[in-house]
């Protein structure tokens, strides 16, 4: 009996925990929202990713006209965790070593390709495991690459 | 005990055994002591750092395609639109994921 008490008691220990975790990483969000570019979004967290748009087209535009001189990628994709025990590190890594590749060959694709895309109004980057290499195609103005 | 896990997710035991953890952290001891719950936690943290990867490689795509896009044709947009989601079966073989940027 004072296991299944304990059990209980451990479960709703780590239910809050995870609870605590979301709430953190919902305010992590929308701090890091207000650095560099998106700082001139209105950034939304969903249930299955973000959405961000655009709020203050005169601050952008102020933004990127100074930028221009030196004009390169903004920010590289960190590698450094919050979390410091390895153990869980390791563990989370399992989860997101795969799309951490995806997301660094995305960037490499598009520093490829990012000359052109000027002309585009819209563009999209799909990535899909089971696609081998990667494949443009282009309709009107929208752009689409998917890769794997 | 393990009548009292759904059976559903009896199946998630295993792979948090006990040469998992060392040293303990809040996260590595739920990983020890509740499976069902370290794997929720886990992936709620595994999708935090998604989240912060998708954002970073966003905010770079976003800056260098709007540099390159003519200051007149974004002057007169109606707005941009940026957007990150990830497949319903995300931490799973068939992970997947779209960011999409939009001039409107």
């Amino acid at each position: 009996m004072i296991k299944i008490i304990e059990y209980f008691k451990r479960l709703k220990e780590n239910f809050l925990r995870r609870k605590e975790v979301i709430k953190e990483s919902r305010e992590r969000f929308y701090s890091q929202c207000k650095e560099g570019i998106f700082n001139f979004f209105k950034p939304y967290l969903t249930s299955r990713g973000f959405y961000l748009e655009l709020e203050n087209k005169e601050g952008l535009m102020d933004y990127l006209s100074e930028k221009k001189s030196g004009k390169t990628i903004e920010s590289k994709i960190e590698s450094k965790s919050r979390y410091l025990d390895e153990t869980t590190q390791k563990k989370i890594n399992e989860y997101t070593k795969p799309v951490y590749n995806a997301f660094g060959r995305m960037l490499n694709y598009f520093s490829e390709l990012k000359k052109e895309m000027g002309k585009y109004d819209s563009l999209s980057f799909v990535y899909r495991p089971s696609i081998n290499g990667y494949d443009v195609e282009t309709y009107g103005n929208k752009f689409n690459l998917r890769f794997g | 005990m393990n009548d009292l896990i759904p059976y559903e997710n009896r199946a998630i035991i295993p792979y948090f055994n006990e040469d998992v953890v060392q040293p303990e952290s809040p996260e590595t001891a739920v990983a020890r002591e509740t499976p069902f719950e370290a794997s929720r936690l886990l992936k709620a943290l595994a999708k935090e750092e998604t989240t912060r990867y998708a954002l970073n490689a966003a905010s770079s795509m976003v800056h260098d395609y709007l540099s390159e896009v003519p200051e007149e044709r974004l002057a007169n947009s109606n707005g941009v639109k940026i957007s990150f989601n990830k497949n319903r079966k995300f931490f799973s073989d068939s992970e997947g994921f779209k960011i999409d940027i939009d001039l409107k």
